[in-house]
């Protein structure tokens, strides 16, 4: 189990280096959609069936076919897209690392001051979920249909093309 | 078992891999890919630690983050579709600049 769990991860980790030095726009969205998939092996193995089904279907399904759709209308051959590795933005690099560190070292510091390490994770099944998510979260769920329709309606009008009407 | 400390781990490389993709790149869409993959990296920590403690709301925060980030990549895609059509590129260097 902590094999794939490794393995999955190495791979997350190397499709997203590959998309630093890929020169191509369509060969990032698709190492996107492994490094999505391989976080859905991640859930599945930690016992999250619904978080890991939702990677799968919404992520990679959905999402990412919204990217490559977008690779498909632009069709850009030029290499527009160079990487310019300054030294200043090397810098801003190390500096946001170090901010993440720091987050890390304090999640450590309070979790080895209060958990105990070796506990085994415990699976959370779907229909727990389900219930309190129609149950105590119901009106989230209406915002965010409502949401999903307005993200719908304003890429409509931002889209939409005024040379008819002037 | 899976140790916690491992699941952190991961998520902090990936977090700053997402930074250094968003600085480092100078195109529009390589730089929406690094903000998912940053936004990748808090959900992971998200579900990681609402199994760790058995609780069903790291899942719940999960869909509710999830609907918001479609939405998110909807109108931000539709957004530099349309600046691709107005300035026929999409370096962020000669976009940042609203009045020539």
């Amino acid at each position: 189990m902590q094999f794939i769990f490794f393995l999955s991860s190495l791979t997350l980790l190397i499709s997203i280096l590959f998309i630093i030095f890929i020169n191509d726009l369509l060969y990032s969205a698709l190492l996107l959609i492994v490094s999505f998939l391989s976080t859905s092996i991640i859930f599945f193995l930690l016992g999250s069936c619904l978080a890991g089904f939702l990677q799968v279907i919404i992520y990679s399904g959905a999402i990412l076919l919204l990217f490559v759709f977008i690779i498909m209308i632009i069709n850009k051959k030029d290499n527009f897209f160079i990487i310019d590795l300054d030294i200043k933005k090397f810098f801003e690099f190390f500096l946001f690392f170090l901010i993440s560190s720091i987050f890390f070292v304090d999640i450590t510091y309070l979790v080895l001051k209060h958990l105990n390490i070796t506990q085994f994770y415990k699976e959370v099944d779907m229909k727990r979920v389900g219930k309190i998510l129609f149950s105590d979260y119901f009106f989230i769920v209406e915002l965010s249909s409502m949401l999903l329709l307005e993200s719908l309606i304003i890429s409509f009008y931002i889209n939409k093309d005024y040379k008819d009407i002037k | 078992m899976i140790s916690i400390f491992y699941c952190f781990i991961l998520s902090v490389l990936i977090f700053s891999l997402g930074v250094f993709i968003f600085f480092i790149k100078n195109n529009l869409f390589l730089m929406l890919i690094g903000l998912e993959i940053m936004l990748n990296a808090c959900l992971l920590l998200f579900i990681v630690s609402g199994n760790y403690w058995n609780d069903a709301n790291g899942q719940i925060i999960y869909i509710f983050i999830i609907t918001s980030s479609a939405a998110e990549v909807c109108v931000s895609l539709s957004l530099l579709l349309k600046f691709y059509k107005i300035n026929n590129t999409l370096n962020i260097n000669l976009l940042s600049e609203l009045k020539k």
